[in-house]
């Protein structure tokens, strides 16, 4: 689904991303591991179209399209989706105003009909119960005044609104209580299917307790060092970032 | 600038000859100029009785000793106002046989407004059925208003009517002292509207320039009276989200509003005159002098949305003299390219536990400048007085200014006002939100605005709104580089 | 007959004790000035004309400066004494610490009179003070230079229907670092007028610190003027305390002309009798990436009038400007009044500028809740004020100032 080579990146003349190489096939779960500044933040940025950041080579292929070609929305609608670390606040801009615009826009790049009120309505209602989201926080405006954990769940109301085939999560477990997170891990679990991809960015193990992943990537400086499966976290846990940074120092 | 009055006038005539329109001989106009003997002109055609004229005759007087104001924020080469001139009658539009001779341009914009086909058509001119369906539904409404006792007529003809009421009512809220503009339009005014809403009346419907027919041609000086007498309830529209162009270069209006005891006075605004083009050149100067009189327990609110004009000045204002009375000021102002406004409300507390609430949302974009200047004002009167004022300011692009002029006077201990104002860019990180769950960034852009404007829009009547809106996207369009 | 302002320069002419603050030719300009009236925007809410014609030609009296109670306790640092504008030696001391430098105005040079500030403002009251300077400090504080201990100033008038112009002059260089304190006072009673001028130089990383304090008695009358130029990394702040004087106009204009500085402004105005105080305040931020805060507050009692403007400006291409802005007032009386005008001009997109303003009484429940507890009418209002004002106190770090100012707030109350 998802092909990254040898991706670089910088912003403002520092390089970040110093060659990624990752492989997303679909139906599988990614968790990208790294310690602070290992550029972490600047691959689901990049990944989603942020021009802050400039691409200085590499290539990303999206089922079969060349991604870094693409708008940021145009991603959106063959069906990236980044959940933000930080979800932006929109005042005076209702969450399902926001929802649907989304939608609407999605669908006219598809060519469809815009999505009816009652069909709409039902699927808030359908979706706003997995996350626990409170009815009445899909009428207020986005993220305005909302709990750090509220902005986290809104974050995966709006994924299972949109239904993308990729997401993309930074580090969305960063500011989440255990309850929290639990629902939000739920949310994610009952989203996947065989056709869709998650990649995880965190700088925790925790949240993979939650979602598993079947592939494990340590980034450090900028580049993967290290690929393993489930337990390659919990070793990461064990031993602490140290152990890669050292490691890193013999190679 | 270097653009003159004429030039517009030709440049307008040559595009309406463009839209297929043919203009009449001008036959019924005085020169350019202004003096008492064009004064007197204009009086004796309207057939004016003796008070009127000398009410126009005393503010020329005071005209002429009065400056242009300039401490306002805006910046234009004044208006020779002896090149003006102060009567024509209305031009006659040639009609045409269907929509297919109007300015596709144009019709785009409209058809984006989502303005019907039929209102389509009776904007640009177009001979339908629909027009005389229009004459018909316009006097079916004035019949339903009149058995209510309500006059809704244009000001040339209240003063044949109804002298006695115009006569009471004008110039008691804007006297012909107060500025610049109101003095010129006091002095040369050719028509505009007029409204009485009897007592205990509550106005069955939005009073809407639209089903006014007969008021067509009110020229540059308009002039609008509405009285609400006690107990009485109206909402007033004014303007047209439509883009107008028009051929004056100056507009300097007047509206008094007067809520007696107990009244309530609603007055929107969408005022999309002509910008001027990407150069500045051309384009409107709007002057305008609006304030309402409150009464005891009264209230008058003021909601406007600007997005026209190359010069704005205006202040709607509310005198609360009566104790309990209530002032509102909802402002949404756009100003694009190179277009310059200069607006925003005074607030005057004579009464006891009078309060006002103002709420500006100005968006600056382009190279252009938008300034909030308002006046809080507690008398010493004005004991328990409270006041709320919040005053945004968004901008849109690094060439264009955002001001705030708040003056705040307080001569009473027991009153209690808050003035808050924050100005800040539109957030590049809203914008790529947007983006990333799908929308473009027009429609981002629209989303983001609009969600900032939502306080005042949600003020406007609802059929208002929604065109009103839309006209929020198409004013900031291409806006963000 | 003469007009105001041939009057004014007569009495300047015979007081004029520095020159070369302006050029020689100026006369003319300075005649040409207007009296400030209620038609000029900046002088809206105060008749300053009305002070202007009044006769100021009484004599200054040098002998006996009672300036004992304007001391701080046990102070610390350089004591700098100008009696009726003109330093005085024998009531100052200061030691020439190194790289600080301290001395009369008259004895500075052209080359450090020639000053950035200088095109900061000008006008009718600056171009007075420059015709009939009477003297005033030169402070110069040497690069990378820390000043140690703190440098008060205290201005002292004496003569009834006197006038004086006393100029300031400081000047940090890069990476200096000095406070610096000043006091008006005048010997209670005398009706006097005082058109002050400080300027204010802080260059690349250089930072001031610069505490005021107005204590002029009943019948004092001061126009002071503050202009401050900012180079690259500097810091200013100042603290400005209005306690006395009958009227009161400061004119504060702050000039960042560097990127990443720092501005504060922070105000209390206490008011009552006929006081009339007026505060105007500019930021010009002229480069990127800079932030000021600005706080005002203001009690206002009696028949007494505050007047509040503050602007700020941020100029095209200032971007990453943070600016913040607030004003504060208590009406404590029915005849008391206050006219506030908070302005942003905001010419730069990418900035984040607020202001508020807010006027009131004290709050009703808390006043009850104190008397509830047995705390007099009086004595509760004046805990409350001070709880009010206390945000700004606090900002002041300068202990001295700070017990000073405590001190002089509760005089206020119990006079």
């Amino acid at each position: 689904m998802l092909e990254i080579k040898e991706l670089r990146a910088e912003i403002a003349g520092k390089e970040i991303l110093k060659g990624i190489n990752l492989s997303v096939g679909a139906g599988e779960v990614h968790a990208v591991m790294g310690p602070n500044g290992s550029g972490k933040s600047t691959l689901s940025a990049v990944l989603a179209g942020r021009d802050d950041y400039e691409v200085t080579g590499g290539e990303v292929v999206y089922q079969g399209k060349d991604l870094l070609d693409m708008d940021p929305e145009e991603r959106a609608w063959e069906g990236v989706f980044l959940a933000f670390q930080y979800p932006v606040e929109i005042p005076g801009v209702s969450n399902l105003n926001f929802l649907k615009a989304a939608i609407n826009c999605k669908r006219e790049h598809l060519g469809q009909e815009p999505i009816s009120a009652k069909e709409f309505l039902g699927m808030v209602k359908e979706k706003s119960k997995l996350v626990e989201l409170d009815s009445k926080l899909a009428n207020r405006a986005v993220n305005e005044g909302f709990s750090g954990g509220e902005k986290k769940r809104n974050e995966i109301f709006q994924m299972a609104m949109l239904e993308p085939s990729l997401s993309l999560l930074d580090e969305t477990d960063s500011g989440l209580d255990i309850d929290a997170l639990r629902i939000v891990a739920n949310g994610v679990n009952t989203l996947k299917s065989s056709n869709t991809a998650t990649v995880v960015v965190t700088h925790y193990q925790r949240l993979l307790d939650y979602i598993v992943p079947d592939y494990v990537h340590v980034l450090f400086d900028g580049r993967i060092v290290k690929t393993g499966g489930k337990e390659l976290a919990l070793e990461l846990e064990e031993k602490g970032y140290d152990w890669i940074k050292n490691e890193q120092v013999e190679v | 600038m270097g653009y003159t009055e004429e030039e517009l006038k030709q440049d307008l005539e040559n595009k309406e000859y463009e839209f297929g329109f043919v203009t009449n001989v001008e036959s019924d106009k005085v020169a350019p100029g202004l003096n008492e003997e064009v004064i007197r002109t204009i009086s004796q055609k309207k057939n004016e009785p003796d008070w009127l004229l000398d009410f126009r005759l005393k503010a020329f007087k005071i005209w002429q000793k009065k400056a242009e104001p300039e401490w306002a924020h805006v910046d234009y080469e004044k208006p020779d106002f002896q090149s003006i001139s102060y009567y024509s009658a209305p031009k006659q539009k040639k009609e045409l046989k269907s929509l297919d001779e109007v300015d596709p341009e144009i019709l785009k914009t409209m058809d984006r407004l989502g303005i019907s086909l039929e209102e389509q058509k009776r904007l640009s001119g177009v001979a339908v059925d629909f027009v005389l369906d229009s004459v018909s539904v316009a006097t079916s409404f004035k019949e339903k208003l009149g058995e209510l006792g309500i006059i809704f007529c244009s000001f040339s003809e209240a003063v044949q009517e109804h002298p006695e009421l115009v006569r009471k009512y004008l110039g008691t809220v804007v006297p012909t002292t107060d500025n610049f503009y109101a003095a010129l339009n006091s002095a040369v005014f050719t028509d505009g509207s007029f409204c009485y809403i009897p007592k205990g009346v509550r106005c069955p419907m939005e009073l809407s320039t639209y089903f006014r027919i007969n008021e067509a041609g009110t020229g540059q000086f308009e002039r609008t009276l509405v009285v609400a007498d006690k107990e009485s309830y109206v909402s007033y529209l004014e303007g047209c989200t439509a883009p107008q162009r028009d051929e004056n270069q100056l507009h300097a209006a007047v509206v008094e509003l007067i809520a007696l005891d107990d009244a309530e006075i609603k007055y929107s605004t969408v005022q999309n005159w002509y910008p001027g083009d990407k150069e500045g050149k051309g384009g409107v100067f709007n002057f305008v002098t609006k304030r309402g009189v409150c009464h005891k327990n009264s209230k008058i609110s003021w909601t406007q949305v600007e997005t026209g004009s190359a010069v704005t000045w205006k202040y709607p204002s509310c005198i609360l003299k009566g104790d309990n009375s209530i002032g509102e000021f909802y402002s949404v102002a756009v100003t694009n390219n190179l277009q310059q406004a200069d607006t925003g409300t005074k607030m005057i507390h004579i009464g006891r536990n009078t309060s006002s609430t103002i709420i500006s949302k100005g968006i600056s974009s382009g190279k252009s400048q938008n300034s909030y200047r308002g006046l809080v004002k507690i008398a010493k009167s004005a004991q328990g007085a409270r006041n709320f004022s919040q005053c945004d300011s968004l901008l849109m692009t690094d060439t264009s200014g955002a001001h705030t002029f708040p003056y705040i006077e307080c001569e009473n201990a027991s009153a209690k006002i808050e003035h808050e104002a924050t100005t800040s860019k539109i957030g590049e990180d809203q914008i790529f939100y947007c983006l990333q769950r799908g929308i473009d960034e027009e429609k981002a852009i629209s989303l983001i605005v609009n969600g900032y404007a939502k306080e005042v829009l949600n003020k406007l009547p609802m059929e208002f709104a929604v065109e009103a809106q839309k006209l929020l996207e198409i004013s900031l369009e291409g806006s963000i580089g | 007959m003469a007009s105001v302002i041939e009057n004014l320069v007569n009495i300047a002419d015979k007081a004029r004790r520095v020159s070369g603050l302006i050029p020689s030719d100026s006369l003319e300009r300075l005649l040409a000035n207007n009296v400030p009236s209620r038609f000029d925007e900046e002088w809206k809410y105060t008749n300053v004309g009305k002070v202007l014609k009044q006769d100021w030609t009484g004599q200054a009296v040098y002998d006996e400066a009672n300036i004992e109670r304007f001391l701080f306790n046990d102070f610390d640092g350089h004591l700098v004494v100008l009696v009726n504008g003109t330093l005085d030696l024998s009531l100052s001391s200061f030691s020439q610490e190194d790289g600080l430098t301290i001395k009369p105005l008259v004895e500075a040079s052209q080359e450090e009179l020639a000053l950035k500030t200088v095109e900061i403002q000008q006008g009718l009251f600056i171009d007075l003070n420059g015709h009939g300077c009477s003297g005033g400090v030169f402070l110069h504080v040497d690069k990378g230079v820390k000043v140690s201990k703190p440098v008060h100033i205290i201005n002292f008038l004496n003569g009834e229907g006197s006038m004086t112009q006393s100029r300031n002059i400081f000047v940090i260089e890069s990476f200096g670092q000095c406070d610096v304190i000043e006091t008006f006072c005048n010997e209670s009673g005398d009706r006097t007028f005082r058109n002050s001028v400080a300027d204010f130089v802080v260059k690349d990383g250089g930072q001031l610190q610069y505490d005021k304090v107005q204590q002029d008695g009943i019948a004092g009358h001061h126009v002071a003027t503050e202009r401050v130029h900012q180079s690259r990394d500097s810091r200013f702040g100042i603290n400005s305390i209005t306690l006395g004087g009958k009227f009161v106009r400061n004119n504060l204009e702050i000039v960042v002309e560097g990127e990443n500085c720092h501005s504060e402004l922070n105000g209390v105005y206490l008011l009552k009798g006929k006081q009339h105080v007026d505060n105007h305040t500019k930021v010009d931020h002229r480069k990127a990436h800079c932030t000021s805060s600005e706080l005002y507050k203001g009690i206002i009692d009696d028949q007494s009038t505050g007047v509040f403007n503050g602007k700020v400006l941020v100029r095209e291409n200032a971007q990453k400007i943070e600016a913040y802005q607030h004003n504060s007032n208590v009406l404590l009386s029915d005849f008391a009044a206050i006219n506030a005008k908070p302005e942003l001009e905001i010419y730069a997109d990418d900035v984040k500028c607020s202001h508020g303003s807010t006027t009131g009484q004290l709050d009703e429940e808390a006043l009850f809740y104190l008397r509830s507890r047995g705390i007099s009418e009086s004595l509760a209002k004046q805990i409350l004020v001070r709880a009010f004002v206390s945000e700004v106190i606090e900002e002041i770090k300068n202990l001295y100032v700070k017990d000073k100012v405590a001190e002089l707030i509760d005089k206020h109350f119990s006079v």
